[in-house]
């Protein structure tokens, strides 16, 4: 064999040397380049994936700052815990707030399960600081949801009521201390009006009218003119009245003079009633 | 004297062995270059049975002719080669006994004796056998049809010819060696025999071969006529220069082996004669025959004309004076060292390049030698090699490209999954929230509806003065209220105003002898939308406190009005809005408790914490925050976490984030929430609210000791003079 055969065999050997070497080499930056273009698409459907995620940021962020502002608002809060103290001297913070004393009786009721302490308080008290109390109670931001409340007239002559109220003091970690708790001010309106209190009484409805009126029970007409009536109590002092001066539980509605009689306007049971003074004749 | 030589030898030299043929003399000479010098590291001579182009061919390519006996003490291992020369003669081997020795031939054991794979070997052709075209006839087609001419179908086939085209005494001339070389055949065999690699530098006639000497031994050859006389054994040949250039060649007839001087100058004189030349300014003798008696002779003879030996340049003779060698002596080698001479100076400008090696010969001593096939591997080589390599860089570019893009990539998906991650801890907070929201909403549904109860009954008895009740009870889903009134219709419009309101039963009676009416009227609880009012209370706040976007932008100037108290003027102060400076360091927070002291986990999620905020990276230290709150919510140090983070961002101007860190902490009554109201009241005043103003007032009058206090003292210094930014 001849040197040139020969190496021309040996560079074909080392063709098909470096052929194999080469396509070995390319293989593997092939391969290697295909590992990375695939990771890289991977990691960009990753990117696309989290960046729709991220992109409500703002909106979430806005929602978030929102719950967060609620919380930390006047949103309605649940109590951290609760105990029959921490409810007692919730209700004595609450009175405290309403700048009124309401006496009633305090029990824990057996109801209570694992969210919340059901108590029942009973007392008397006027009818719209029971109104108030109960809009404390519901509006205020720890969550008391008052389960029951019956209300029964105490007295005619006056507002006062028997209450019951029956309410449930709920609670649950991560909530707030109740002395994190502190007043809020309660924009609920409520129409104050005493309805316990009746219009209509046999009896003399409220004796704090001025003692000093003249009470028709105690007086006698004893003349009239144009438009005075004159009156004596039975201490002999005399009175004089014209139309529309007031007496106890009224006034002078009328002189009428032809008939020789007063007319008076009172209400003492409620309800106006016409009481006529006759002149006496015999005096 | 060896010793002394090596010590002369600095570094390996070019070698050359420089081996001829004429008759039945066959001679070696071993030169080295080294630098300008030339060292005759040995030479040999011995003289062949016959000659070997006049005897049998077969004999003379018989490997096995002229056997002799060899001892293995002739076989020289010093590789000085010179010293055994005069020990080892023809006639001594000769009378070797035969038995119990290797045959060899003269010339295998001469040729033993020289480190041949250690040079190149130069050596001569025999001139019987060399063909001279006409003089001039130097073109391709003329060198062919020379060949043509001279050489039959067999040796054209053979390729045994070669071809040299000479410059001769004639101008050029082209040369045809078509006979065998018995000299290469023999160096060939040797080396096949001996296993020695040889590698022929040339092979060139005597003629060309000893002109070129003659004139590289001048350098330059004198004008006029000068003779060059070579008296081998056989091949004896005078060369005559005019004026340098080589003119006329005469072969020397002389017939005797060992011709007295008187003989050769005759014989000399006759070719001169007859070559009608005039009397020669010189006459260098070489060859066999060439001897300081010969140039006396002839210097005898001829006043005019100086002889003298063929002289060596630049030639080192070791030991000359001890062992006799001179130019003398070396004469006959004259021809050895020609050759040996030529090719150690090839490149020399008095050498020619012709040769008579075979061409299988060059071609076999080419190892690297590559044809047109080669050369299309080649290609192919180059053009994989380029294709590969170019590939390769492309997607090596590609792949750095990637790896870039892939970092870039990892890092905003890294980026992103910690801003999810942050997002996934405010959607988790949010659905805490709405959760809590739904689970406050779900215990308010259907409760608490007293209040609205009690104003919708007090709003419609109102409408109805003359009427009360004496009893509100609920009865199942339903409320029961029983009462009076003075006026019987009175009793529908109460039930009409109350919601699904029903009569159950009315009844008169008396009271003073007044006519009134007492009823029981049934009726639903009212319904109350809990959720609404949430929502409006919280509407109607975040009038003041929610953060929307926009309020963490930059400072701002806005007038604020305020009427004084005690003038009554109004008077317009401004404030410059914006980032208070730095909280003094002993007025920050710090840890509290023994959490750290005892929870090792914790200690270092806290110092992760605090090297990132340090850092100042806001995704780092959020994500930092995020994952200890998440580990450790209840942790006292939550709140610390809180203030920190909300603190960074307040001085990074993420207001709204910043609030949003901090609001947990305002609703937490803790160590830490004096100094969260008084970042709160720092980004009140960064967000341009007019509500900082009150949220300074309440720390300095709650915490006014409290670091919190002293530094909201110099926060509203620092107001006063503007110094935001």
């Amino acid at each position: 064999m001849t040197n040139t055969s020969r190496n021309t065999l040996v560079l074909s050997s080392l063709l098909v040397v470096s052929g194999l070497i080469g396509f070995l080499m390319l293989r593997s930056a092939k391969l290697d380049l295909d590992e990375k273009k695939s990771a890289n698409k991977e990691i960009s459907k990753e990117i696309a994936n989290f960046s729709k995620l991220v992109s409500n940021r703002n909106e979430l962020e806005s929602e978030h700052a929102k719950y967060q502002a609620m919380a930390g608002s006047n949103a309605k809060v649940l109590f951290n815990s609760d105990t029959s103290i921490i409810t007692y001297d919730y209700l004595l913070k609450v009175l405290k707030w309403l700048g009124r004393d309401i006496e009633y009786d305090f029990g824990m009721s057996d109801k209570s399960e694992g969210n919340y302490n059901e108590y029942v308080i009973s007392g008397l008290c006027h009818y719209m600081d029971l109104v108030r109390f109960t809009r404390q109670i519901e509006y205020q931001r720890p969550l008391l949801t008052i389960e029951d409340i019956s209300i029964s007239s105490e007295s005619a002559r006056s507002d006062t009521v028997n209450f019951s109220m029956m309410f449930r003091t709920h609670f649950k970690e991560p909530g707030l201390s109740p002395d994190e708790i502190g007043y809020r001010s309660i924009q609920k309106p409520v129409q104050a009006f005493d309805l316990f209190r009746a219009r209509y009484t046999e009896e003399i409805q409220g004796y704090d009218e001025d003692p000093r009126l003249v009470n028709l029970d105690d007086n006698t007409l004893i003349a009239i003119s144009e438009k005075r009536a004159f009156l004596r109590d039975n201490r002999g002092i005399i009175r004089i009245l014209k139309e529309g001066d007031r007496v106890l539980w009224g006034r002078l509605y009328k002189i009428d003079s032809r008939e020789q009689m007063a007319v008076f306007k009172i209400n003492k049971y409620g309800f106006e009633e016409n009481q006529i003074l006759q002149l006496n004749k015999e005096d | 004297m060896i010793k002394n030589w090596n010590e002369v030898m600095k570094k390996q030299p070019k070698e050359a062995f420089g081996i001829y043929q004429d008759a039945n003399i066959l001679r070696i000479v071993h030169l080295r270059k080294d630098g300008t010098e030339i060292y005759l590291m040995g030479s040999d001579s011995i003289e062949l049975e016959n000659d070997w182009y006049k005897s049998d061919q077969a004999k003379a390519n018989s490997a096995n002719a002229e056997f002799i006996p060899l001892d293995s003490s002739f076989m020289d291992a010093d590789g000085f080669d010179v010293a055994e020369l005069e020990e080892v003669g023809p006639s001594e081997m000769g009378d070797l006994p035969a038995q119990g020795r290797l045959e060899v031939s003269q010339s295998t054991l001469m040729l033993s004796r020289f480190p041949l794979s250690e040079g190149v070997i130069a050596l001569n052709i025999h001139d019987q056998h060399i063909l001279k075209d006409v003089p001039g006839k130097v073109k391709r087609g003329d060198l062919s049809r020379f060949r043509k001419q001279n050489l039959n179908v067999a040796q054209r086939k053979a390729a045994a010819w070669h071809s040299c085209v000479v410059e001769a005494e004639d101008g050029p001339q082209h040369w045809l060696h078509t006979g065998p070389n018995l000299l290469l055949d023999t160096l060939i065999s040797y080396g096949q025999e001996s296993s020695t690699k040889l590698y022929f530098q040339h092979a060139d006639a005597n003629d060309v071969v000893l002109t070129e000497y003659y004139r590289y031994s001048l350098g330059e050859v004198p004008d006029g006529i000068n003779l060059f006389v070579y008296l081998g054994a056989e091949y004896r040949k005078l060369f005559i220069f005019q004026d340098g250039k080589w003119i006329q060649t005469h072969p020397v007839h002389i017939t005797q082996e060992y011709p007295d001087p008187e003989i050769i100058y005759s014989k000399l004189a006759l070719a001169l004669d007859s070559a009608q030349i005039r009397e020669p300014e010189t006459i260098v003798l070489a060859g066999d025959l060439a001897s300081n008696q010969l140039v006396d002779y002839m210097n005898s003879q001829s006043m005019s004309t100086k002889s003298s030996l063929l002289h060596f340049p630049d030639l080192v003779i070791p030991s000359a004076s001890e062992d006799g060698y001179n130019e003398q002596v070396l004469e006959p080698y004259s021809l050895a060292l020609a050759l040996a001479y030529k090719a150690l100076n090839s490149e020399d400008e008095h050498f020619s390049r012709c040769t008579f090696l075979p061409n299988k010969i060059v071609d076999s001593q080419k190892e690297l030698r590559v044809v047109w096939h080669g050369f299309i591997v080649l290609s192919l080589i180059f053009i994989l090699v380029f294709y590969t390599t170019f590939n390769y860089l492309r997607f090596k570019q590609e792949i750095r490209e990637e790896s870039s893009k892939g970092q870039n990539l990892t890092f905003t998906l890294n980026k992103l999954r910690a801003e999810n991650a942050v997002l996934e801890n405010l959607a988790a907070e949010i659905e805490e929230y709405r959760n809590t929201t739904r689970a406050v909403s779900d215990m308010l549904k259907g409760k608490n509806r007293w209040t609205e109860l009690f104003h919708i009954i007090n709003t419609t008895f109102n409408t109805h003065r003359d009427s009360w009740i004496s009893n509100l009870k609920q009865s199942g889903e339903k409320m029961n209220i029983s009462g009076t009134t003075s006026r019987r219709e009175n009793v529908s419009r109460l039930a009409e105003g109350l919601p699904g309101g029903k009569i159950n039963s009315v009844s008169r009676s008396e009271i003073r002898e007044q006519s009134v009416y007492n009823f029981e009227i049934e009726f639903n609880l009212p319904e109350v939308d809990w959720d609404e009012i949430i929502s409006n209370d919280f509407s109607e706040q975040s009038g003041e406190t929610s953060t929307v976007p926009g309020s963490g932008s930059t400072p701002k100037y806005r007038p604020v009005s305020s009427r004084s108290p005690k003038n009554g003027q109004n008077k317009v102060k401004v404030y410059h809005y914006g980032i208070l400076p730095n909280i003094e360091h002993d007025f920050t927070p710090g840890p509290i408790g023994d959490e750290l002291i005892n929870d090792e986990d914790m200690k270092a999620e806290y110092l992760r914490f605090v090297e990132s905020i340090g850092k100042g990276n806001m995704l780092e230290y959020r994500l930092a925050a995020h994952l200890f709150l998440q580990k450790y919510p209840h942790s006292q140090l939550a709140s610390l976490i809180r203030w920190w983070v909300a603190y960074r961002l307040y001085l990074d101007r993420e207001l709204v984030a910043a609030r949003n860190s901090l609001r947990p902490n305002l609703v937490k009554t803790d160590y830490y929430l004096p100094y969260s109201k008084l970042l709160d009241a720092r980004i009140s005043f960064a967000s341009a609210e007019s509500s900082f103003k009150q949220k300074y007032e309440e720390l300095s009058r709650q915490y006014s000791s409290s670091p919190a206090g002293r530094q909201a003292a110099i926060d509203l210094q620092n107001i006063e003079a503007g110094n935001a930014r």
